[in-house]
């Protein structure tokens, strides 16, 4: 008997795993032995803006949480299985994740309708109770659902057009088309408010 | 909407916005560790659950609650017997030493003979040249790595490691450059501008022998060895707490003991042995094989990483 005939479990020497890519870290979660600590990295780097996305999307904090909380399960349970995927597009992975899940959760409850709804301003509201970035987030609230999910991409998330583009899977130009959309609703929404405001 | 209110009207908009980001930012904060703790929770707890019911998933006849039942009814019955044999064994035991003692034969557990006789005759002045500091017949000393009386581990490797003749001063060198796992260290010592011909790969023996002449800080001064930082969330490998070494002369892990890369990818990995500090405070996930002065410095194994390699004084081995 020698010294090695120990089981040996874990052992322990642990990368540095803020210098490795994405394509990386996601090879290492694979690896049982390391695969809390990539995982975690991974985690570290994406989930505060998976977070203001999915908030974002579904208007709803805590519904972010149970989206993002059954997505990272969904990616720990699944380490075994995760195919290569190249640099660049794990971040595209998560969020596709993430917005088909959000996309499940408005379908279900029905906010999917929400969305289409026209601002109607409340000039009571806008006066006394809603402060006017609280208008503004409101008029952003109502943009129809696939405005709406460009512009947060585009905003929020800071992802390019292009890059939106890859990740809804529609042309360069709808996406530029929606995004200039949303923008001159939001902003005819905002002129409404400012008008008021000077009427008052 | 006029033209000219259009600056004024983006601004409020990029103000609301900047606005509810920052908010966002502080409630992911207090859900992020919330979260991750909770998705390796319950991920740990499934997969023992699948360990312990592995057929709970298969509903064979009944229902599935009938299935998870006998399941959890074959794992009950099981613990039992474990623990009434346990206990029977525990029993068994006491009764025998209670029989010893009314006879006067108790016989107590005692460190294997091999401690104090064979490292007395191993490290004997006249024959080795070694004056051992804390050797003593009744306390084995504590940097030993090789400390059986708590580990169970017969020191047939370790005897062989004491019996290399020391002579002299030993003295190490860390390698300039970094190197990778699968090099020939050898020729590494022969061509690294720090080393060269002079100079052989170090062994876990060497630095043993040099332990039990030497306080072990005198070489962490000499190659500037810092301190493996376990409370860092990610622990830092750099080329400064790493080195590359022998032990009892092999490279890697014997066959048998090498890692899997992945549970699935049976691909197998040989392991290089390397030497850290961990300054008395190991980690929990590793296991070192070896360690002197109380895991001030650790025997481990590892591969795919680049590390320098530690280096001793051929001559003195003559």
């Amino acid at each position: 008997m020698s010294l090695f005939e120990r089981p040996i479990r874990r052992i322990c020497t642990m990368p540095k795993f803020e210098d490795q890519n994405d394509s990386d870290l996601l090879s290492l979660i694979r690896d049982e032995s390391q695969a809390v600590v990539a995982f975690s990295a991974l985690y570290d780097r994406y989930f505060e803006r998976l977070f203001i996305h999915c908030a974002k999307f579904l208007g709803n904090a805590a519904e972010a949480e149970d989206i993002l909380q059954s997505l990272w399960m969904r990616v720990w349970e699944t380490r075994g299985y995760i195919i290569d995927i190249d640099e660049g597009n794990v971040k595209g992975f998560l969020f596709t994740t993430a917005r088909h899940k959000c996309l499940d959760l408005l379908k279900s409850s029905a906010k999917a309708k929400s969305g289409s709804i026209d601002l109607v301003i409340d000039r009571e509201a806008a006066s006394a109770d809603y402060a006017t970035k609280e208008l503004v987030l409101m008029a952003i609230d109502a943009l129809p659902i696939k405005l709406r999910e460009v512009f947060i991409l585009n905003e929020y998330d800071g992802f390019t057009l292009e890059e939106i583009s890859n990740l809804l899977g529609a042309s360069l130009n709808a996406v530029k088309k929606r995004s200039e959309r949303a923008k001159k609703i939001l902003r005819e929404t905002v002129s409404k408010l400012l008008e008021i405001n000077v009427h008052e | 909407m006029n033209k000219k209110d259009l600056p004024e009207i983006d601004r409020i908009i990029d103000a609301a916005i900047i606005d509810e980001a920052k908010r966002l930012q502080t409630a992911s904060k207090a859900a992020k560790d919330r979260i991750l703790s909770g998705v390796l929770v319950a991920g740990a707890a499934k997969e023992t659950a699948k360990h312990n019911f592995p057929s709970a998933n298969k509903p064979a006849r009944g229902t599935i609650a009938a299935a998870i039942t006998r399941e959890r009814l074959q794992w009950a019955l099981t613990t039992l017997s474990f623990a009434v044999a346990t206990l029977a064994l525990v029993l068994l035991v006491s009764q025998l030493r209670k029989t010893d003692t009314g006879s006067g034969t108790i016989q107590s557990v005692k460190p294997p003979a091999t401690s104090a006789k064979a490292q007395a005759s191993l490290c004997d002045t006249a024959k080795t040249g070694v004056t051992m500091k804390t050797v003593s017949a009744t306390k084995p000393p504590k940097l030993l790595p090789w400390d059986i009386t708590s580990q169970n581990v017969k020191p047939m490797f370790v005897a062989k490691t004491l019996a290399l003749p020391n002579m002299g001063k030993l003295s190490f060198r860390a390698s300039e450059r970094e190197y990778p796992d699968n090099v020939d260290l050898d020729s590494v010592v022969a061509h690294d501008p720090a080393l060269g011909p002079g100079w052989k790969v170090a062994d876990w023996g060497d630095l043993v022998q040099y332990s039990l002449k030497h306080p072990i800080k005198e070489l962490i001064d000499v190659i500037h060895w810092t301190v493996f930082d376990t409370n860092a969330k990610y622990p830092d490998l750099t080329t400064t707490n790493q080195f590359w070494v022998r032990y009892n002369g092999k490279n890697t892990l014997p066959e048998g003991e090498q890692h899997f890369r992945t549970s699935t990818n049976k691909e197998i990995v040989l392991r290089h042995f390397f030497v850290t500090r961990f300054h008395h405070h190991v980690p929990p996930n590793f296991l070192p094989h070896a360690e002197i002065e109380d895991n001030e410095i650790v025997l481990g194994s590892w591969y795919d990483w680049k590390f320098r390699v530690l280096a001793v004084r051929k001559e003195n081995f003559h």
